[in-house]
């Protein structure tokens, strides 16, 4: 348990971790703003303010619930980001890279606590923060506020009223100074006489050692002379509430805006905890359950009952179903969130580890704008960081590599998001090196990791080089390194896609690129499927697949000698029998059978059945556990009847038939 | 081996007595209708519905190389329970609960056989009857890469 007081704060603790998701949304958004602006002088304070307040709202509440790491890493943060508000100073490309190394921390500490795992060690990242911060101090620093205790403010407060002046004194002792006699004890003395030294603070910075820092009252309106000796630096006493004078003047001048606008804003909005939407989802599956078996029961009464009666049942019966959906409709919209905070992010991670290892990445974003299951969402972010992280440390190329292939020295990475029907699908491309068949299938038997069939230099099939990477235990790293694991990732990514109930796939061009695409149903809970026969079993197959259906009479169908393609309007379509595929006794020779036209993107394949049963609404079950996995299936279902049924995954169905060697047409 | 819990479920397979800790156990159930599945190892019997979910169906007889049987009125699923994971387990037919001294439970004979032994916690003494104690665990756990890994391709 990484926070001994967590318990006591356990109601809050999910609204604190969602709060600071949002605030690091910001934050990560506010940074990669900030990037063109490195080296170049004034900063307008203003355009540094989102940026500020998502990190003190951060600070304060990760103190309040006790998360220690997260409040003194984002006071950190914060104590540079108020440097940089003065106009004289400059964002330095060490000072970016410092604050974007502290999200990146931050991010870590605050996932640590959500998953109750070991904290990271902070003690590097606020070395690299301090080291940008601490030559920002001086000589100014002494003047920044310190701690003071209750009481010595009680008698600032009291010198105050007796009219006293008061000052600040700073003595900077040496060595030197020390064979003059000047010593901290000198000082002291000086200033006690006349006058009463109310306060007193060492400090020390990484430029001039230890310094003292008094606070004195004195009744006269200057200094006295005999204060001024070497090393004594006097100023004039600035109250040390509030913390910042400039953020305080900031907040006031930006106040106003802010509020008129976040009121107009926040009432009409609610933040709603995902188990209760789960919950209320489930009870929409149970209703559209409901729903099938009336509506199965309904059928059989046809012809037992008056035709009148029927009709009118049979009417409020596809009533229901309409109001179903779009309430199943609703309750999924209020699910989905658009992908942009899920970009940022990755885009963040992309330039970090571009930054950390030296290489020039442009970050592209298509579609980020696209609405993805919350659940989904957050299932996703691990495997896309890792591709991305991938994508960014194996894909892209060194700079100089790059400039030998006669590419531009910034590598572009896109991420791409879009929506066809019910699926959604992501994108990760980069303008990389591509993958070598070779340099994979050589590191895989490296590794005594036997690849599924063998990887020839000329061989560059997608899929099977796609199982490689994605086989536990594959990496191209004899150490495994900080940016991209041990070789869990890649099987972790597939598992995970797999899971729900989504498909993996990859296409590279050697010294051009690769991509990672993952194809995604848009929600987990409820689709539209037709039910159809295969020998004496049923199957569901997604509508959002479907292109169309059609018969096929014997004497069109492929002899089983000849390649399984069918003339389909201007072309051939790959046939599948499911039969072969899911080793059932195959279809009578005589018998017409029902050719389903199924797509994935730009793929499209014929799938043959028996018989179309029936077009209904399925509440998909995943099927998890790895005793049932991988085998073109995706999920259950339950019909009306209480039977299951299985679900096709058209996704690797198509995959494995038009891009695996084995089922193409016969072997030369 | 340290055995904690001396609750153990009895049940039958091919006349041999089986036992398996009560907490690895969720329920024990009649069986309705069990839904094959594609492409799976051959000891996978298919997936069933319990409790909304959709859970695989583990064939024990084929798993231990035994000759397979049709389900019967006596057949039972027993819901092993591992981590998040559930499975059915299916077996001829569920004898009653017990507890066990855990003394009298010994590690198991070598001589039992490779097939058999990878999945046994102990034996046990009951009476006259010798009672084999299955681990959860490496029951459920799909094994040989039989399964989805070589079908796949």
């Amino acid at each position: 348990m990484p926070q001994p007081d967590r318990h006591f704060f356990d109601d809050f603790f999910e609204d604190y971790l969602a709060e600071c998701d949002e605030h690091l949304g910001t934050i990560r958004a506010q940074l990669l703003s900030l990037e063109p602006q490195i080296e170049q002088s004034s900063f307008t304070a203003a355009s540094l303010q989102p940026l500020f307040r998502a990190l003190h709202s951060l600070k304060g509440l990760s103190g309040m619930v006790g998360v220690q790491g997260a409040e003194t890493l984002a006071h950190a943060l914060e104590s540079y980001l108020r440097h940089l508000r003065d106009p004289e100073v400059t964002l330095t490309a060490a000072g970016f890279e410092a604050l974007i190394h502290g999200v990146t921390v931050l991010d870590t500490v605050l996932r640590a606590c959500q998953r109750q795992t070991e904290m990271p060690d902070l003690a590097p990242v606020l070395a690299e923060i301090g080291a940008v911060t601490a030559p920002l101090r001086s000589p100014l620093s002494p003047l920044l506020p310190t701690v003071i205790s209750e009481a010595e403010e009680q008698q600032i407060q009291a010198a105050q009223d007796r009219g006293d002046r008061l000052w600040i004194v700073i003595f900077t002792p040496s060595s030197a100074l020390v064979e003059a006699g000047i010593t901290v004890n000198r000082v002291r003395d000086r200033l006690s006489d006349p006058g009463t030294i109310l306060a007193v603070t060492p400090q020390s910075s990484p430029t001039q050692g230890v310094t003292f820092r008094f606070i004195v009252a004195h009744p006269q309106a200057d200094p006295p002379p005999h204060w001024q000796l070497a090393g004594v630096e006097v100023h004039p006493y600035t109250a040390p509430e509030p913390p910042d004078r400039a953020a305080a003047v900031q907040e006031m001048t930006a106040a106003p805006i802010e509020t008129a606008s976040s009121a107009a804003i926040a009432p009409t909005l609610v933040r709603v905890d995902l188990h209760k939407l789960d919950e209320v989802m489930e009870q929409v599956a149970e209703l559209v359950m409901s729903r099938v078996q009336l509506s199965s029961q309904i059928q059989q009464l046809r012809g037992q009952v008056p035709t009148a009666t029927w009709r009118h049942l049979n009417g409020i019966s596809r009533t229901l179903e309409q109001q179903l959906r779009e309430l199943r409709t609703g309750v999924l919209r209020v699910r989905l969130v658009p992908l942009t905070d899920t970009f940022k992010r990755l885009e963040f991670a992309a330039r970090e580890l571009a930054r950390t290892m030296g290489k020039a990445v442009q970050v592209v974003v298509e579609g980020d704008g696209t609405e993805l299951d919350k659940v989904l969402v957050d299932r996703m972010i691990d495997p896309l960081i890792h591709l991305v992280r991938n994508a960014v440390s194996h894909g892209i190329e060194p700079v100089a590599v790059r400039r030998d292939r006669a590419k531009p020295d910034r590598a572009t990475l896109t991420l791409r998001a879009s929506t066809a029907g019910e699926r959604i699908s992501l994108e990760i491309e980069e303008d990389g090196g591509g993958i070598d068949p070779a340099v994979i299938g050589a590191r895989s038997q490296a590794l005594h990791l036997a690849p599924p069939s063998p990887l020839t230099t000329d061989s560059l099939d997608p899929d099977l080089l796609l199982s490689v990477l994605c086989t536990p235990g594959f990496s191209t790293q004899d150490q495994p390194d900080l940016t991209s694991g041990r070789g869990v990732g890649m099987a972790i990514v597939r598992t995970t896609v797999q899971e729900l109930g989504g498909h993996l796939s990859l296409r590279s061009t050697p010294g051009q690129g690769t991509c990672f695409r993952i194809d995604l149903p848009l929600t987990l809970a409820i689709t539209d499927a037709l039910i159809v026969t295969v020998g004496d079993r049923s199957f569901a197959i997604p509508q959002a697949t479907l292109r169309e259906l059609f018969p096929l009479a014997p004497q069109d169908r492929p002899a089983p000698t000849a390649p399984a393609l069918l003339p389909y309007r201007d072309g051939l379509l790959p046939l599948v029998t499911l039969h072969h595929r899911f080793h059932l006794p195959p279809p009578p020779p005589d018998r017409t059978l029902v050719v389903i036209v199924v797509a994935v993107g730009a793929l499209t394949l014929g799938l043959l059945v028996d018989r179309v049963v029936s077009q209904s609404e399925i509440v998909v079950r995943p099927l998890q556990d790895p005793l049932v996995q991988g085998s073109g299936i995706s999920g259950a279902t339950a019909l009306g009847d209480g039977t299951i049924i299985l679900i096709l995954d058209v996704a690797s169905l198509i995959h494995q038939t038009l891009l695996t060697p084995s089922d193409r047409a016969p072997a030369p | 081996m340290i055995i904690v819990s001396s609750a153990y479920i009895l049940f039958e397979l091919a006349e041999t007595t089986y036992g398996i800790a009560a907490a690895d156990v969720q329920q024990m159930e009649m069986i309705d209708h069990i839904t094959p599945v594609p492409n799976t190892a051959p000891d996978v019997e298919g997936v069933v519905m319990w409790r909304g979910q959709v859970i695989p169906v583990l064939n024990l007889r084929r798993r231990f190389g035994l000759e397979s049987m049709a389900v019967t009125l006596r057949s039972r699923l027993v819901i092993v329970i591992h981590g998040a994971r559930r499975v059915g387990v299916l077996v001829d037919s569920c004898r009653e609960f017990i507890t066990l001294d855990p003394e009298s439970i010994h590690p198991p004979p070598a001589a039992i056989g490779d097939r058999i032994l990878p999945y046994l916690d102990g034996v046990a003494h009951l009476d006259q009857r010798l009672v084999f104690l299955l681990n959860p665990e490496t029951i459920i756990t799909h094994h040989h890469g039989s399964s989805s890994e070589t079908t796949e391709i």
